[in-house]
């Protein structure tokens, strides 16, 4: 982590979401990019070297579970949060085996958002290897 | 044993006789009659004069030779004229070929005959030719004046030693008679009285004692004073001339005597003179014999030509016979191979047309033999590949049936009796409209079938029926078999698969709306919350109050749409049912004691008679009663008609089994026709509110059960929604 506050990528199809998360996470000290499909988050992930990218997973020209593999595969340490509005636990529990930090289920709250992201960025990367196993184990045993 | 002797004799000489005449014992005797007739003949011909005597055993040997033949002829005909009677293979054509021989040996013996006859009679009558008798006669006469020439001379002679002999006195008599034989060269001299006294006689030969008496008639010529001269066969060869002559007497007293003098003959005269005799003699006879002769060889001819035609006919026959074996050979050969007997193989002889053609006919079959393997073998492997096609259609999991043009069922496989739950195998042969009857339920898909047969395309379509576990959805594809010869039809039960993708849709359906209405949620919240936390400080205290109320009701209100969302996504989600007993009258029951706060709306239940107890999903249940219950009280709402419902349950037995029967009916509009069967689809609402998702999830729930849910416009108005559930539901 820099002096800087860490920079962090939103992306999703809907404009209004991104701007809203980008003021929120303006409010509370981070940068705050956003990109609005696959393509523009390609380019931001190369041109602003995000900290952490808050990926939605249903978007018109790509699904976010491709692009988490693609960004994943291009940084392993990178943070990544995945936004669904369709949580299934199918869904959860393959972004987490593909090494999102964490999987926040559309509508979140404010507290909740922040909560995920600061958690996220505190954690290195061993820590972010028993997050995940924990995330998956509730999950798992709740729904079986 | 009395009594059977005689009989054992009779039968004996039957079978002696049987066996004589059977076999070839006959030819055998035949040959050798034959042998020993042309023994005859050529003894006969080589010595005529012996004819005579050979000539009744001759013709008495052609007559048995005849009778032999004729008994031989008369059996071959006998059989040919029984066989011909009886039709027997080839009896025609042998009668064809024996009467054209017989017709041939006729004709060609009988000009042969005609021909000898004339020649015999003409060359018997050469023989006795005027010439050749005038030579015999001249050359006879010839030898007889060469004869007498000589003979005059002799008695000359004689004369001459008579007259010098009577000269002399008797006793120089022996001495000159002596020296006269020797000089005159004479056989024999000698003088005799008439008496018959020897008086004196000299020999020229030695061996001879006595001189040869002469004979009366000398004595007789003698005593007429007449000389004699006589040409006479002598003893040895050839011939004697004797000359007698009267010795002159020299005194009257003295006895008559005379000269007799035996001259030999020269030998060639002789010889030549003898045979010209002879043959004259035998020319004579054979002159004598002549009318018999020509009747002899006539008799002989005619036997002969008799014998030969005879020989030639059974000749004929027997060739013909022969002729017609092979040909009688095919003949039989050829209708068993009419008859389908293709192992025929013919005895091939000889190495003509008829040979030829045997060979060809063994060919023949050979090949028809080969032909049959062949076609026996491409048949077997026929029925192999139909065994193959059988077991490869029978591992198939489709159904296929072939129908042939007449609408009659020709083949079904194991699969296709399992889908239908049907056994087909017992309807083969029958027609596909006898099968509806047989099995109702089976009525859509043969109309469907019945319906596509005559656009002689092939055409695919989904067919629904009521199968006793549930609806069943086949997709059925026909297709016309080659030159009109029926269709095919191959059909898959897709229900589970129309299931599956019923289930993908409502997947997606529910991932889309999760999306849609989650997204815009998300906005809200943060909005709301944001509102709160700027705003909250900076709005006077007494109104801090509203605001925190105001965005908190957003927030829970978001909250409960996306737990609203979360839980319709759960149903599209499909997890699995969590069975019990459930007691179904019990359930209904509570279910519209939640409707009973409004007392504008009228329910009645009516009960089964007896308790039913299901095993199914009660949560799912009553969701499915709910769904349904909202739907017909929103349905007659609407239409401002009374609502007005009945409920009612009972078992009730369709193809053999039980099934529990739910109906809900209403007093209401009642359901378009051209919506009734698209009401369970999701969206296909037609009422002003609602998500359309309430009769599909009901659809959805009662078919994971297992059971069918269908709608129905009652008689007088409004509608009812029918429920069947199997009793017995398996554990999934």
């Amino acid at each position: 982590m820099s002096e800087q506050s860490p920079l962090i990528l939103v992306v999703d199809d809907e404009p209004d979401i991104c701007e809203l998360i980008k003021d929120i996470l303006n409010d509370e000290g981070y940068q705050a990019v956003s990109a609005a499909n696959g393509v523009e988050a390609r380019k931001a992930f190369s041109t602003k070297k995000p900290d952490l990218i808050l990926l939605d997973i249903w978007m018109p020209d790509i699904d976010g579970i491709s692009l988490l593999k693609e960004f994943k595969q291009l940084d392993t340490r990178m943070t990544i949060i995945m936004m669904s509005g369709h949580g299934t636990i199918e869904t959860a529990i393959e972004a987490t085996r593909l090494g999102a930090a964490d999987f926040i289920e559309k509508p979140v709250s404010i507290a909740k958002l922040l909560r995920s992201i600061e958690s996220a960025i505190e954690k290195d990367e061993k820590q972010v290897v028993v997050e995940q196993t924990k995330i998956v184990e509730p999950i798992g045993k709740a729904h079986n | 044993m009395a009594t059977c002797k005689p009989m054992g004799n009779g039968t004996m000489g039957l079978s002696l006789i049987k066996r004589l005449s059977s076999g070839t014992a006959p030819y055998l005797y035949l040959a050798v009659l034959l042998v020993i007739l042309a023994y005859f003949l050529s003894l006969a011909t080589q010595d005529s004069s012996q004819l005579n005597d050979l000539f009744l055993l001759i013709f008495g040997l052609a007559i048995v030779i005849s009778l032999l033949l004729l008994a031989l002829l008369a059996r071959s005909f006998y059989k040919l004229y029984r066989d011909y009677k009886n039709k027997t293979e080839g009896s025609r054509l042998t009668v064809r070929l024996v009467s054209l021989f017989v017709l041939l040996i006729i004709l060609s013996t009988s000009i042969v005959y005609g021909f000898s006859i004339h020649f015999l009679h003409r060359g018997i009558n050469s023989w006795f030719d005027v010439e050749i008798e005038q030579a015999l006669n001249d050359a006879l006469e010839l030898s007889r004046s060469s004869l007498g020439i000589r003979m005059r001379t002799m008695l000359r002679q004689t004369r001459m030693m008579s007259g010098v002999l009577s000269e002399l006195p008797d006793k120089d008599l022996n001495h000159n008679v002596h020296e006269l034989t020797k000089l005159s060269g004479a056989f024999e001299v000698s003088i005799w009285d008439l008496n018959g006294q020897l008086v004196i006689s000299s020999i020229g030969n030695n061996s001879i004692l006595l001189p040869s008496r002469p004979s009366e008639t000398i004595f007789n010529q003698i005593k007429k004073k007449e000389d004699y001269i006589s040409l006479d066969p002598s003893e040895e060869s050839g011939f004697l001339l004797r000359a007698a002559v009267r010795l002159p007497k020299k005194l009257p007293a003295q006895p008559e005597r005379f000269l007799q003098v035996i001259f030999p003959v020269d030998e060639r005269l002789s010889a030549l003179g003898k045979k010209v005799h002879n043959a004259y003699s035998n020319y004579k006879e054979l002159s004598y014999l002549r009318k018999p002769l020509i009747t002899i060889f006539t008799l002989t001819l005619s036997l002969i030509v008799l014998l030969t035609t005879l020989a030639s006919i059974w000749f004929a026959i027997w060739i013909s016979r022969r002729i017609v074996q092979p040909l009688q050979d095919l003949s039989a050969g050829t209708q068993a191979v009419a008859a389908g007997n293709y192992n025929m193989q013919l005895s091939a002889q000889g190495h003509d047309e008829v040979g030829f053609l045997v060979r060809s006919f063994n060919q023949m079959t050979q090949r028809l033999t080969h032909a049959r393997n062949a076609n026996q073998a491409s048949h077997r492997k026929l029925e192999q590949q139909t065994n193959h096609l059988t077991t490869v259609l029978g591992s198939l999991s489709s159904g296929v049936i072939t129908i042939d043009n007449r609408h009659f069922i020709r083949s079904a496989n194991i699969a296709s009796s399992k889908i239908l739950d049907v056994d087909l195998q017992q309807r083969l042969e029958g027609m596909v409209s006898n099968l509806s009857s047989h099995h109702p339920k089976l009525t859509p898909l043969t109309l469907v079938i019945e319906q596509h047969f005559s656009l002689k395309q092939s055409w695919q379509q989904q067919v629904e029926i009521q199968q006793q576990k549930g609806l069943q959805t086949l997709m059925c594809h026909g297709t016309p078999l080659p030159d009109d010869t029926g269709y095919v039809i191959v059909f898959d039960d897709v229900t589970a698969l129309l299931q599956a993708q019923r289930n993908a849709a409502w997947g997606e359906v529910a991932k889309r709306l999760a999306h849609e209405i989650k997204n815009p949620l998300t906005p809200i919240q943060l909005s709301a919350e944001r509102l709160q936390h700027k705003y909250l400080p900076l709005v006077p205290s007494d109104q801090a109050e509203t605001l925190t109320k105001l965005t908190k009701t957003i927030v829970q209100q978001v909250e409960a749409m996306k737990g609203m969302v979360n839980d319709f996504s759960d149903y599209a989600r499909n997890p699995g049912l969590t069975l019990s007993q459930q007691d179904i009258g019990e359930l209904i029951h509570d279910v519209l004691t939640l409707y009973q706060s409004n007392p504008h709306h009228q329910f009645t239940l009516l009960n089964s008679p007896q308790k039913i107890s299901l095993n199914i999903d009660a949560n799912r249940f009553r969701q499915v009663l709910h769904n349904l219950l909202k739907n017909a009280i929103e349905a007659s709402e609407e239409a401002n008609m009374p609502v007005d419902i009945i409920v009612s349950y009972h078992l009730i037995k369709q193809d053999n089994i039980s099934l529990l029967e739910i109906t809900i009916r209403d007093h209401g509009p009642g359901i378009a026709d051209d919506k009734l069967h698209s009401i369970f689809e999701p969206y296909a609402t037609n009422k002003q509110k609602g998500s359309g998702l309430g009769l599909a999830i009901v659809k959805k729930i009662i078919e994971e059960h297992h059971g069918h849910v269908w709608a129905e416009n009652t008689g007088d108005n409004g509608a009812c929604i029918i429920i069947h559930l199997p009793t017995t539901i398996e554990e999934r």
